[in-house]
């Protein structure tokens, strides 16, 4: 293997008749922060599942830190040390703040540093105050916030977060910018994101996927400049 | 962690007494078979409340353990070993049967079917097996008419000391105990926390890279060995096992005692077991009305009066009457059920 720490080969899924992924060589290097952009139903997450083993691509490999993980489940995957955000915010609305957090930390730290793992992990992500508070009263940015502490509690070196702005407001936008950027000092980060405010502040390279392919990948000020990705995202504007 | 083992002891003192004073009040006979249903439902209450897995074969492990143990003892004779396997063997087929299930990721309904066909086969079975062809060693499996005439438990080590009557009873009440603390125990370990946590989202659970199919599978095991359990202190009690054991009816019981005595908690299902059954026992002394009939009344009142259960509804009745308002800024989602952390 190369030096990347996430590589596809040829990576392609379909469903019945659609292919949402389509034939896609993929790689990103340690301590890479990247985003995937594209327009709606480009096959962004679908991608993301087959890399995570929520979905078994149809053909092509799926390599994570020199192991083949193309037919892993997702807790195998996640047991390299990969974080995982869906789409669909995934918290335990019957469980605390602590207890979800506490979820995360258990199964990478010793009985007796997980609660100060927690409390570390509710602290960079401002839910202290909210330790006690069942998961499920909380606003939409706030269970974000939650599962972005869930993710960091589980110290990652490879996080992969599916639309992490996806119903924030500016104010909470800003703040998971800062989130993101510190996460990324000491883990290579994929984001999968529509936001394009979002994605200039924090920079890093950008990959453009349309109809299930890789369009172009380059510097963010390129990608919004080049006419192909224009006109891709024409008739809707971000 | 601490804190709820206070609890659960607690519940566990004012059980022991409930049942050390019941004698006077019921036939100890009598009450042995209602502490067993209660470990029966004590079993399904812990995978269906706490593991969100809906078992509708729990008298599949339940009959198992009964035959078992009736085989065994008829080849052993001393009947220490008898129990322990009456225990073991619905562990292990209650392993594999789980492994198989969630391992091949059926859906809950698939999940349903399976396990109720798993127990319409034993019955089929047992119920085939009246010639002298069936043969478990010395031990003939005696089709519709069961098994009878095996060595009931006995003090270990002496076969001829049997544990009868009241010792029975007082026996099978200190193994609910028992098995009730063991299993609060395991909820209130990292285990149970995270049993619970795949009952609630299975996805972010495995995301954090738990395998939920193996705990599952464990809680599962788990739970076939206290049905076991149950049906071993059964077979001693009745002196016989027969096919009904695997009968539709045990298994829809054992649903329904789970239902009016409420999920998400331990002791709901336990004392909904032992009214229901005392109650059907009760009005099988008369012939008026319908023993079915009154009980069905009886689930369809609780499933619209209390969707949640008996002991949960009057937990949080109780808890509203005698606690001042929460005052630790701890909120709450509308609606969402606090009764799996009522602890008991
Ligand atoms: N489980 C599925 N079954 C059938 N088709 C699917 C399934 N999941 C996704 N698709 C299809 O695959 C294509 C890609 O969907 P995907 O969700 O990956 O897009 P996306 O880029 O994440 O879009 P969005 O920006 O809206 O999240 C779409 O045409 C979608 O309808
Ligand atoms: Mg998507």
């Amino acid at each position: 293997m190369s030096d990347s720490v996430v590589q596809t080969r040829g990576l392609t899924m379909q469903f019945g008749g659609v292919t949402a992924v389509d034939n896609v060589d993929f790689s990103l290097r340690r301590n890479e922060l990247r985003c995937l952009i594209g327009p709606n139903g480009a096959g962004k997450s679908t991608f993301f599942k087959c890399i995570t083993g929520m979905l078994k691509a149809t053909s092509g490999e799926v390599w994570i830190n020199g192991h083949e993980t193309t037919t892993w489940d997702p807790h195998q995957v996640a047991r390299l040390g990969v974080g995982i955000k869906t789409q669909v915010p995934s918290v335990l609305d019957g469980f605390t703040v602590r207890e979800n957090v506490w979820l995360a930390a258990h199964r990478v730290t010793a009985a007796d540093g997980v609660a100060s793992r927690v409390a570390e992990a509710m602290e960079r992500l401002a839910v202290s105050s909210l330790a006690n508070s069942m998961v499920g009263s909380l606003s939409h940015g706030e269970r974000q916030r939650v599962e972005l502490s869930m993710i960091l509690a589980s110290r990652p070196w490879l996080v992969l977060l599916d639309e992490p702005a996806a119903g924030l407001t500016a104010a909470e936008i800003a703040t998971l910018g800062e989130i993101v950027t510190d996460i990324s000092r000491d883990a290579a980060v994929v984001i999968v994101e529509h936001d394009m405010q979002f994605i200039r502040s924090i920079a890093g390279l950008v990959t453009v996927f349309a109809q299930g392919r890789i369009l172009m990948e380059d510097q963010v000020d390129k990608v919004m400049a080049d006419p192909r990705v224009r006109e891709v995202y024409l008739g809707r504007k971000n | 962690m601490r804190g709820e083992m206070r609890h659960a002891l607690l519940v566990a003192i004012v059980a022991a007494i409930v049942l050390a004073v019941a004698p006077a009040l019921i036939g100890t006979y009598t009450l042995t078979l209602l502490v067993i249903y209660g470990m029966l439902a004590l079993s399904l209450g812990l995978i269906w409340g706490f593991g969100g897995i809906l078992c509708f074969g729990q008298a599949a492990f339940f009959g198992l353990g009964a035959y078992t143990y009736a085989i065994a003892a008829i080849n052993i004779g001393e009947s220490t070993v008898p129990f322990l396997l009456g225990i073991a063997i619905p562990f292990l087929f209650a392993a594999a049967l789980g492994a198989m299930m969630f391992y091949g990721r059926l859906s809950d309904v698939y999940l349903g079917v399976i396990t109720l066909v798993v127990t319409l086969l034993f019955f089929r079975f047992m119920n085939s097996t009246a010639g002298p062809e069936y043969v478990v060693g010395t031990a003939r499996l005696g089709g519709f008419n069961g098994i009878p005439g095996f060595q009931t438990l006995n003090v270990p080590g002496d076969p001829s000391a049997y544990i009868f009557g009241d010792a029975y009873y007082y026996l099978t009440a200190v193994a609910l105990l028992i098995v009730y603390l063991l299993v609060r125990w395991l909820l209130a370990s990292p285990f149970g926390r995270i049993a619970m946590a795949i009952r609630e989202n299975e996805l972010r659970v495995e995301l954090l890279g738990y395998d939920a199919r193996a705990r599952k599978t464990l809680l599962f095991s788990i739970g076939g060995a206290i049905a076991g359990l149950a049906g071993t202190l059964y077979a001693s009690w009745a002196e016989i096992v027969t096919p009904g054991m695997f009968s539709l009816g045990q298994s829809a019981e054992i649903i329904i005692w789970c239902i009016v005595g409420g999920l998400g908690t331990l002791v709901g299902p336990v004392i909904g077991a032992m009214i229901l059954a005392y109650l059907k026992f009760a009005l099988g002394q008369q012939s008026v009305i319908d023993n079915t009939l009154v009980l069905g009344a009886i689930l369809i009142l609780c499933v619209l009066l209390m969707p949640r259960g008996v002991v949960p509804t009057l937990g949080s009745a109780l808890r509203r009457s005698y606690r001042r308002p929460q005052t630790d800024g701890t909120r709450r989602r509308p609606g969402a059920s606090p009764a799996e952390r009522a602890h008991v």
